[in-house]
């Protein structure tokens, strides 16, 4: 055997050895935490250590974290725990935004699919995308995860009826979102459904608008119908996701969201991305506060 | 002075009968200084020339993405920077093996993908801290060069310099379209790299080089395995045309140059199945994950090929733009498969490479991939011109070329602007 053959063998030794360790490697220690992470969220009745260390939850308090927590899982049916697979394949990189570039080394955007103990395991794309969480690393070697119920955002909190410009994951100006009135109350019988007027505006073309809604620090769902509106008002009625938006285009119209008629929510806050595309990962949350 | 001089690298497995003069000596001389055997790594001009005419488009394409970041991306996440502009579809599973590694619960694009692009992604990425996507652009031109040389050095090694050339120019602006795996972060021209090398060796009498370019292309693409029966069929059919088969059975230089040239890639195709399947948890991986990633199971090849050609001519209005290019190809496959034949049945072509392009295009038929581009252009296909079309005609030549420019341009804004899709999946 010649020189070039040994060095090559050798070569080929070396790939062969890396190869075995690759494979089941990742260099993305995040993914592992935000298992765990999840792993707890979906077992109240384990230490619930981990989620009060790594949970980014702004000026929350303990007490008001545990309530968040709580509803979060009595909303989506976790009560009786769930299983979270992390979706391996949507882990990606964030651009920083200007305000925490000073604080904030890297973002990380970290796919989930969750799934009710009752639910068949059937991994979704798009759906493992809306349980995904922002994972924060700061310069000082913190770790912070980011989840869509918290209703707060390390971009701070926008209030009054300034216009909020919006970016996408990528830091690409996507467009505006106005709040262009008052909370609007429609007491029906046990519920109140309360409006939020908004108005958006595009700079490029839109797969996806989302706006969630919080009520006393608690994520609630949109109204996803028009019809259980009055008349007067399902001409200007908005849902929880607009779909391909061209640019330069204006939408203006109210989000809705029902609460029990046993007393009017001190706090409402809504927190809206806007996506490239229908499959894109959402930006870091902007929260607006609407009462 | 003579193309072979001309060049700067010079055949070291053709038969230097077939020249006189200059390049006789020259090759002689090669010949006795084989015993050193490091290869030439002059770089022809052509495979140079079409080479940068790739980097340029190629950043020019990313360029112009990273300034208009208005136009919506292709599907799949990826930077808005230049170098993520060409990390759209399946570079998107390059990207996650090598951040990520493989995996249970990872959807089966990973599964079915094989590791050695992104190896060298995450090595580049760990040891020189560069992006992910900027290193699969590296990986990707280096491959191109890679794989254009050691095409010309293979068709020079058979035929001659100004094949080798033509040959290259074939590849390199693809009539099936399929150039765009130049242009994007494609790890594919690895693969053309690793075979091309491969054969020349096997072609050459070093079987055990032989194996160790192609233990590299087994861990590159799935249609590395198809090397080694291939491999192994070639000794066998030159020892019994030299011995026989009773003395060839008996033979230990025989058996010698089977194990030296297929048991390396074997067993290293064998560990990283075993490996894969054990922490993917899908038996068989990668190549059982192709399978179930295409749902329909394994299909015999012409099976797929007579059926869209009876949507052709039963239902052609219901194909959209892509579904007639992926017809477009595989006519243009078939046709060409044809005149192979007929080249090999003449004498032509080495029967290895016929089985080697055959086998690479009826793997993805297989599972139900009808989009054979990118397959064909990583076979001999692209040699099928070069008997098609006389020397003395370059111009059809060229014209073609830039037929084939101009197509794979078309497919490659297809693929990476969401407004001009046209259901192509490459």
């Amino acid at each position: 055997m010649n020189r070039f053959n040994w060095v090559f063998t050798l070569v080929i030794g070396i790939i062969f050895v890396l190869l075995m360790f690759f494979a089941g490697q990742p260099i993305t220690p995040e993914a592992d935490l935000v298992q765990r992470w999840y792993d707890t969220l979906c077992n109240p009745a384990a230490n619930q250590l981990l989620l009060y260390a790594f949970t980014w939850r702004g000026s929350e308090s303990d007490t008001e974290f545990q309530t968040i927590i709580d509803a979060f899982r009595a909303n989506y049916g976790y009560t009786n725990g769930c299983t979270a697979v992390e979706n391996h394949n949507i882990i990606y990189f964030q651009s920083i935004p200007p305000e925490l570039a000073s604080a904030v080394d890297q973002i990380k955007f970290v796919a989930f699919n969750v799934f009710a103990p009752d639910q068949p395991h059937d991994l979704n794309h798009v759906l493992s995308i809306r349980a995904g969480v922002h994972v924060l690393f700061y310069n000082d070697g913190a770790i912070k995860i980011l989840p869509h119920f918290i209703p707060d955002s390390p971009l701070g909190l926008y209030q009054g009826l300034e216009p909020v410009t919006l970016y996408n994951n990528d830091g690409l100006l996507m467009g505006q979102v106005y709040r262009t009135g008052d909370l609007i109350q429609i007491p029906q019988n046990d519920v109140v459904r309360y409006g939020i007027p908004l108005q958006f505006s595009t700079v490029h073309n839109l797969g996806m608008i989302w706006i969630r809604i919080y009520a006393d620090g608690i994520q609630v769902e949109a109204e996803r119908f028009a019809n259980v509106l009055p008349d007067a008002f399902q001409d200007s009625f908005l849902p929880a996701y607009i779909e391909n938006l061209a640019a330069d285009k204006v939408v203006k119209g109210v989000i809705w969201f029902p609460l029990p008629n046993t007393g009017q929510p001190a706090d409402v806050r809504i927190s809206v991305d806007m996506y490239q595309t229908i499959w894109d990962m959402p930006g870091l949350p902007i929260i607006i506060k609407v009462q | 002075m003579d193309l072979v001089s001309q060049s700067g690298l010079y055949p070291r497995c053709y038969r230097a009968s077939r020249f006189t003069g200059t390049a006789r000596t020259v090759a002689m001389n090669i010949a006795a200084s084989r015993c050193i055997s490091i290869p030439n790594f002059g770089i022809p001009r052509t495979v140079l020339g079409f080479w940068l005419l790739h980097v340029v488009i190629s950043l020019a394409f990313g360029f112009y993405l990273q300034a208009n970041p208005e136009l919506a991306e292709a599907p799949w996440f990826s930077t808005p920077d230049w170098a993520g502009n060409l990390a759209h579809w399946d570079m998107n599973w390059e990207m996650r093996m090598a951040d990520q590694g493989y995996g249970p619960f990872f959807s089966p694009q990973t599964s079915a993908k094989f590791p050695l692009a992104a190896l060298s992604t995450r090595l580049l990425h760990q040891v020189f801290g560069i992006s992910t996507q900027v290193a699969l652009f590296i990986i990707n031109k280096v491959g191109t060069l890679v794989g254009f040389w050691a095409l010309w050095r293979l068709v020079n090694c058979l035929y001659d310099p100004v094949t080798a050339n033509r040959v290259v120019g074939y590849a390199a602006f693809s009539l099936f379209g399929t150039s765009f795996i130049y242009w994007m972060s494609y790890p594919d021209p690895l693969f053309l790299a690793w075979w091309a090398l491969a054969f020349e060796a096997l072609f050459a009498g070093k079987s055990y080089r032989a194996g160790l370019w192609a233990t590299l292309a087994v861990w590159t693409r799935p249609q590395g395995a198809l090397l080694l029966p291939i491999f192994a069929l070639s000794i066998l059919v030159t020892s019994l045309k030299t011995h026989g088969l009773r003395p060839t059975l008996f033979n230990r230089v025989f058996w010698s140059n089977v194990f030296s040239a297929c048991l390396l890639p074997a067993v290293a195709l064998i560990a990283w199945v075993i490996r894969i399947s054990d922490v993917t948890l899908i038996p068989f991986s990668p190549y059982a994950a192709q399978k179930g990633l295409r749902q329909s199971g394994l299909i015999w090849p012409w099976q797929r090929i007579i059926e869209r050609f009876q949507t052709l001519f039963q239902d052609a209005q219901a194909l959209s733009k892509g579904q007639w290019l992926e017809s477009y190809q595989l006519v243009l496959m078939v046709i060409l498969l044809l005149v192979v034949c007929i080249v090999c049945w003449r004498g032509k072509l080495r029967w290895e490479l016929l089985a080697f392009t055959v086998l690479s295009i009826f793997l993805p038929l297989f599972t139900a991939i009808v989009a054979v581009g990118r397959f064909a252009i990583l076979t001999f296909l692209p040699l099928a011109f070069v008997y098609i079309i006389p020397v003395k005609h370059r111009w059809i030549d060229f014209g073609l070329w830039l037929i084939g420019l101009a197509l794979s341009l078309w497919v490659l804004f297809a693929l990476n602007i969401a407004s001009l899709q046209m259901n192509y999946i490459p």
